[in-house]
C-alpha cells in the first residue's frame, strides 16, 4: 500500500474510531440524551453532512479496492514460483524463486561496501534461464563501480556454485548511498 | 484394493490365507521425510501453513514437506526441502532422490517412479544458531 493510501487509511480509521466512541457514549448514557439528539438534528438539517458522508463512503470503497488489488504494476519479466533446475528419470529438481533471491542478496551483502541489497529474479528468453536485477545501497566512501562489480561477481559465483547455473547476467543499480553506521557484533 | 482410509494392500504370498498387509499413505510420507532429513545438505523440510501451525501446537510432523501418490505397486513423491547454505543444490537434490527411492522401495516394496524435489528456501547459519539458543536455557 502506498503512502497516500496509508494516510487515507489513517483518516478513515480516525473517523470510524470517533464515530464508535460517540455511539459508545450514547449507549452507555455518558452523553445526555438531549445533547446527542440536538446534535443529530443539527447534522441532519445541514446539506454539508451529506457531502461528508459521501466522502467517507467513497474513501471506504477506495481503500477496499486498494486492499484487494495486486499492489501496483508487476514487472512481467519478474519470475515467480519455481525454476526447473534439472529433469531426469528420477524426477524433477525445482528451486523456489525466493530461494534464488535470498542467495543473491546474501552474497551481495557479504561484499565490503554494500549496506543493503535487494534482488529480483527475472525470466530470460535466451541463454541463461534467469537474470538478476540487483539494487544496492552503498556505504559512504565506497567506490560504486568497484563495489557493484564485486557484488555482481559474488552473485554470479554464488549461483554458479549453488545452482550450477553459470554466467547468470546480473544487472546492478546503485540506488542510494548511506552513511548510517553498520551494526557489528562486538562479542561472540 | 483400497479402503476409505487410503491404505494400500501389498501383494504378498500370505495375503489370502493369513490376512492382508496394508500400508497407509502417511507411512510412505514419513519414510520419505526421514530419508530426506538424514542427508547432510538438507536443513529441514518446508512445512506450509497447516504443518507450521501443527508444529507450533507441539505436534511432531514427520511427514512434513512430503506429498506422496501411492498406487497398487508404484509411488510418486514430491519433497519440499530447505537446503543448507553453501551446498550444491543439484547434488543434494540428486542424493535426496536416490535416498528416498531406496528407503521406500526397501521398506514397502513399492516401485518409486519419480521423486520430485522442490527447494523452497536456504537455511543460513545464524538462523540455525538463533533456533538453538531458544532451546537451551
Amino acid at each position: 500500500m502506498g503512502i497516500i493510501n496509508r494516510l487515507l487509511l489513517l483518516v478513515y480509521a480516525l473517523c470510524v474510531s470517533v464515530s464508535v466512541l460517540f455511539l459508545a457514549g450514547v449507549f452507555l448514557h455518558l452523553i445526555p440524551e438531549g445533547m446527542w439528539q440536538n446534535e443529530l438534528r443539527y447534522a441532519v438539517a445541514r446539506p454539508e453532512s451529506l457531502a461528508v458522508l459521501a466522502v467517507v463512503f467513497l474513501l471506504g470503497i477506495h481503500l477496499m479496492v486498494a486492499a484487494l488489488s495486486s499492489g501496483g504494476k508487476k514487472d512481467r519479466r519478474e519470475a515467480s514460483g519455481e525454476l526447473v533446475l534439472s529433469e531426469s528419470g528420477q524426477g524433477q529438481v525445482k528451486v523456489a524463486v525466493t530461494a534464488i533471491r535470498e542467495l543473491s542478496e546474501r552474497s551481495a551483502l557479504a561484499v565490503t561496501g554494500v549496506r543493503d541489497a535487494k534482488a529480483k529474479v527475472e525470466k530470460q528468453k535466451e541463454g541463461s534461464p534467469i537474470s538478476i536485477a540487483l539494487q544496492l545501497v552503498l556505504i559512504q566512501g565506497a567506490s560504486a563501480p568497484e563495489v557493484s562489480g564485486q557484488a555482481a561477481q559474488a552473485v554470479r559465483g554464488e549461483l554458479a556454485a549453488a545452482l550450477k547455473l553459470p554466467d547468470v547476467p546480473v544487472n546492478v543499480l546503485v540506488s542510494d548511498i548511506s552513511n548510517a553506521p553498520v551494526e557489528q557484533k562486538r562479542v561472540v | 484394493m483400497e479402503n476409505n482410509n487410503k491404505e494400500k494392500v501389498l501383494p504378498t504370498k500370505k495375503e489370502t490365507r493369513l490376512g492382508s498387509i496394508r500400508i497407509a499413505d502417511e507411512v510412505v510420507s514419513i519414510i520419505a521425510g526421514l530419508a530426506a532429513t538424514e542427508l547432510d545438505g538438507i536443513a529441514g523440510m518446508s512445512a506450509g501453513l497447516v504443518g507450521g501451525i501443527a508444529e507450533i501446537l507441539g505436534r511432531k510432523n514427520f511427514a512434513k514437506g512430503v506429498k506422496v501418490e501411492v498406487g497398487e505397486k508404484e509411488a510418486a513423491v514430491d519433497l519440499y526441502i530447505i537446503v543448507k547454505y553453501g551446498v550444491r543444490i543439484p547434488d543434494v537434490a540428486l542424493a535426496a532422490q536416490e535416498n528416498v527411492k531406496q528407503a521406500i522401495e526397501t521398506m514397502t516394496g513399492l516401485s518409486v517412479v519419480e521423486v520430485n524435489v522442490h527447494v523452497q528456501g536456504v537455511g543460513f547459519p545464524e538462523e540455525e544458531e538463533k533456533e538453538e539458543e531458544v532451546r537451551v536455557r
